[in-house]
């Protein structure tokens, strides 16, 4: 198949990203990691992605009862475990709550190919920043828990918006207003710190998670 | 949903609410461009402040230990308890080991029985075989309490740096202290490893030289004050200023600023060879009392600091600031100078005892 130099260049950062994803859920303890918390974690690595002025690769996707689910993110996680840079263990198929068969399995970095690979891009600063990007959101998210991190999307600004059903779209595309809902939550962080305060892009991706950490805690 | 015309406000998300996380988590994820070594430091520190505020200074009891290792092995994985957003303060942290990521929000936990530092150490070093783990131990047995940061494992037991916990006032002779350690520890000579220069033999400063600075004395005041944050270039109406101490109080959403540091770099060249008269670095020098005076004013800081780092082929030790001692005093911003040396040579001649305590480490 022929593909354009810019989806090359999706598939190259979204592959980047699956690596880093996992990385940084290795650092955190929390590999390896399903394929629900991947899909999470791609989720809101791309929702969060403007407030880091960086690209939103899935820009739409089908909004299921059982969470985000990107079929381009599961392709390339394919791809990844055929070149063995990812590790997949524990596979099963079964039906989810919306009645669509999935594939369930654990992911892990094999790191004797993934670490010198993610090594190798940080030495550009257009992925290094995306390297570090991701891992914060996975630090971030860490923060929630496996129950939290199950849930934290039907608490999203974006994913959890009452206005799109299951099995509508939900978009991440800037609107007439600016960013997708869920980055410009993050952004307003900006405006309600303490005045002269001026907080980084990092911060407010951890705010946000936060802000999703309070309303699941107080939900529950 | 969508952004209403109420100021901004996003409907759904209100900013009251927005504000109280903000109020119970201010600084986290400032520290994400720091080392992960420091950020576990930073993160414990944070933790435990989080549960003193909860709890009451005097709401820990025993001692706990936290652990630079997400994932331990050879525990059975009943004994471990997962312990997720750690830093919110509702977990007691006592008697117990906390296996920790360097972002220090999802734990696990291990209790142990009989706590004793003896019986600690063995268990970490011999049993676990996590000697070489970063460790932060939580000592609530202190007056105040007290961190002990061991950033090479309790395996090296004599590798430790101490940071009390009271919440004790910080001063700006503290504050100034720390840049000293710094500044004979990283940038005094080119040893220090900051890489100041373009070519130190010919007296050329780095284009990045300030930078480099203001990222060591970032480091350096992190890793002394763990549950400060390190704010750099803050704008303002009078310009960006270039470092600021920020620090949680106990009541959630309080904050006190402790000091604000404009840092100068004073030049003989720049770092393509052009020669820098006198009447600029006077400039700068002038120029930074007035900015320090100004942030401290506007932004409400407890201190305000002018650090020149002089670069100059002449040692002239405080001699900068002549000229301009009685206005920074009169604008309460205390002045210190601290020489870069382009040579280990040049350092002990111009100050051998400082030389002897660079080349020892001894601050």
């Amino acid at each position: 198949m022929i593909v354009s130099d810019e989806e090359a260049a999706k598939i190259l950062r979204r592959q980047l990203r699956i690596m880093a994803i996992l990385a940084g859920a290795e650092s955190v303890g929390l590999s390896p990691v399903s394929s629900r918390q991947l899909h999470v974690f791609g989720y809101f690595t791309d929702a969060l992605a403007p407030v880091w002025g960086l690209r939103i690769l899935d820009v739409r996707l089908l909004k299921l009862q059982e969470g985000p689910t990107s079929s381009e993110l599961q392709h390339d996680v394919d791809r990844l475990v055929g070149r063995g840079v990812v590790a997949v263990s524990d596979v099963s198929h079964s039906v989810d709550s919306d009645g669509l068969w999935r594939l369930d399995a654990n992911y892990a970095l094999n790191s004797a190919f993934g670490a010198p690979i993610l090594d190798q891009a940080r030495l550009f600063n257009e992925f290094a920043d995306e390297i570090a990007y991701t891992r914060e959101v996975v630090y971030a998210l860490s923060g929630l828990g496996q129950a939290g991190l199950a849930h934290a999307p039907s608490f999203d600004a974006s994913y959890g918006d009452e206005l799109v059903d299951s099995g509508d779209m939900v978009n991440l595309e800037a609107g007439d207003r600016g960013d997708n809902l869920t980055a410009q939550v993050a952004d307003r962080f900006e405006e309600v710190v303490p005045p002269g305060i001026t907080i980084t892009d990092a911060e407010k991706v951890h705010l946000y998670i936060r802000e999703l950490y309070s309303r699941f805690h107080n939900d529950a | 949903m969508m952004p209403d015309a109420n100021g901004g406000q996003i409907e759904g998300w209100p900013d009251g609410e927005l504000r109280a996380t903000v109020g119970a988590y201010l600084g986290v994820g400032a520290d994400a461009d720091l080392p992960d070594d420091l950020r576990f430091l930073i993160g414990v520190g944070r933790t435990v402040r989080a549960r003193q505020r909860e709890a009451g200074m005097e709401g820990e009891q025993t001692p706990s230990l936290f652990l630079l290792c997400a994932k331990p092995t050879g525990i059975p994985p009943a004994e471990l308890a997962k312990r997720p957003m750690l830093d919110n303060g509702q977990s007691e942290l006592g008697g117990s080991f906390w296996f920790v990521s360097p972002a220090v929000v999802n734990a696990q936990q291990l209790a142990v029985d009989n706590w004793s530092d003896e019986a600690i150490f063995s268990k970490v070093t011999e049993e676990l075989d996590l000697g070489s783990a970063p460790a932060v131990y939580f000592d609530t047995r202190t007056s105040p309490p007290s961190l002990r940061h061991y950033p090479n494992g309790l395996g090296t037991p004599d590798d430790v740096s101490i940071s009390r916990m009271g919440g004790e006032r910080l001063d700006i002779d503290r504050v100034l202290e720390i840049v000293n350690e710094a500044h004979l520890a990283h940038l005094a000579t080119p040893h220090g490893g900051a890489k100041l220069w373009k070519s130190a033999k010919k007296y050329w400063a780095s284009k990045e030289a300030e930078k480099k600075v203001q990222y060591t004395l970032r480091l350096a005041l992190h890793h002394e004050l763990p549950t400060a944050t390190i704010r750099l270039e803050q704008p303002g109406m009078v310009g960006r200023l270039d470092l600021e101490i920020e620090e949680p109080l106990f009541a959630e959403g309080t904050f006190v600023r402790h000091a604000i540091l404009e840092l100068k770099i004073l030049r003989s060249f720049g770092s393509s060879g052009r020669k820098v008269s006198d009447q600029e670095n006077r400039l700068a020098v002038k120029d930074g009392v007035s900015q320090a005076a100004s942030y401290k004013a506007i932004r409400g800081a407890k201190a305000a600091a002018l650090c020149c780092f002089d670069m100059r082929k002449t040692f002239t030790d405080q001699g900068c600031f002549r000229g301009f001692n009685a206005e920074a005093k009169r604008k309460e911003v205390r002045l210190r100078a601290w020489h870069i040396y382009a040579s280990a040579a040049e350092l002990r001649s111009a100050e051998p005892a400082k030389a002897v305590a660079a080349a020892l480490r001894i601050p």
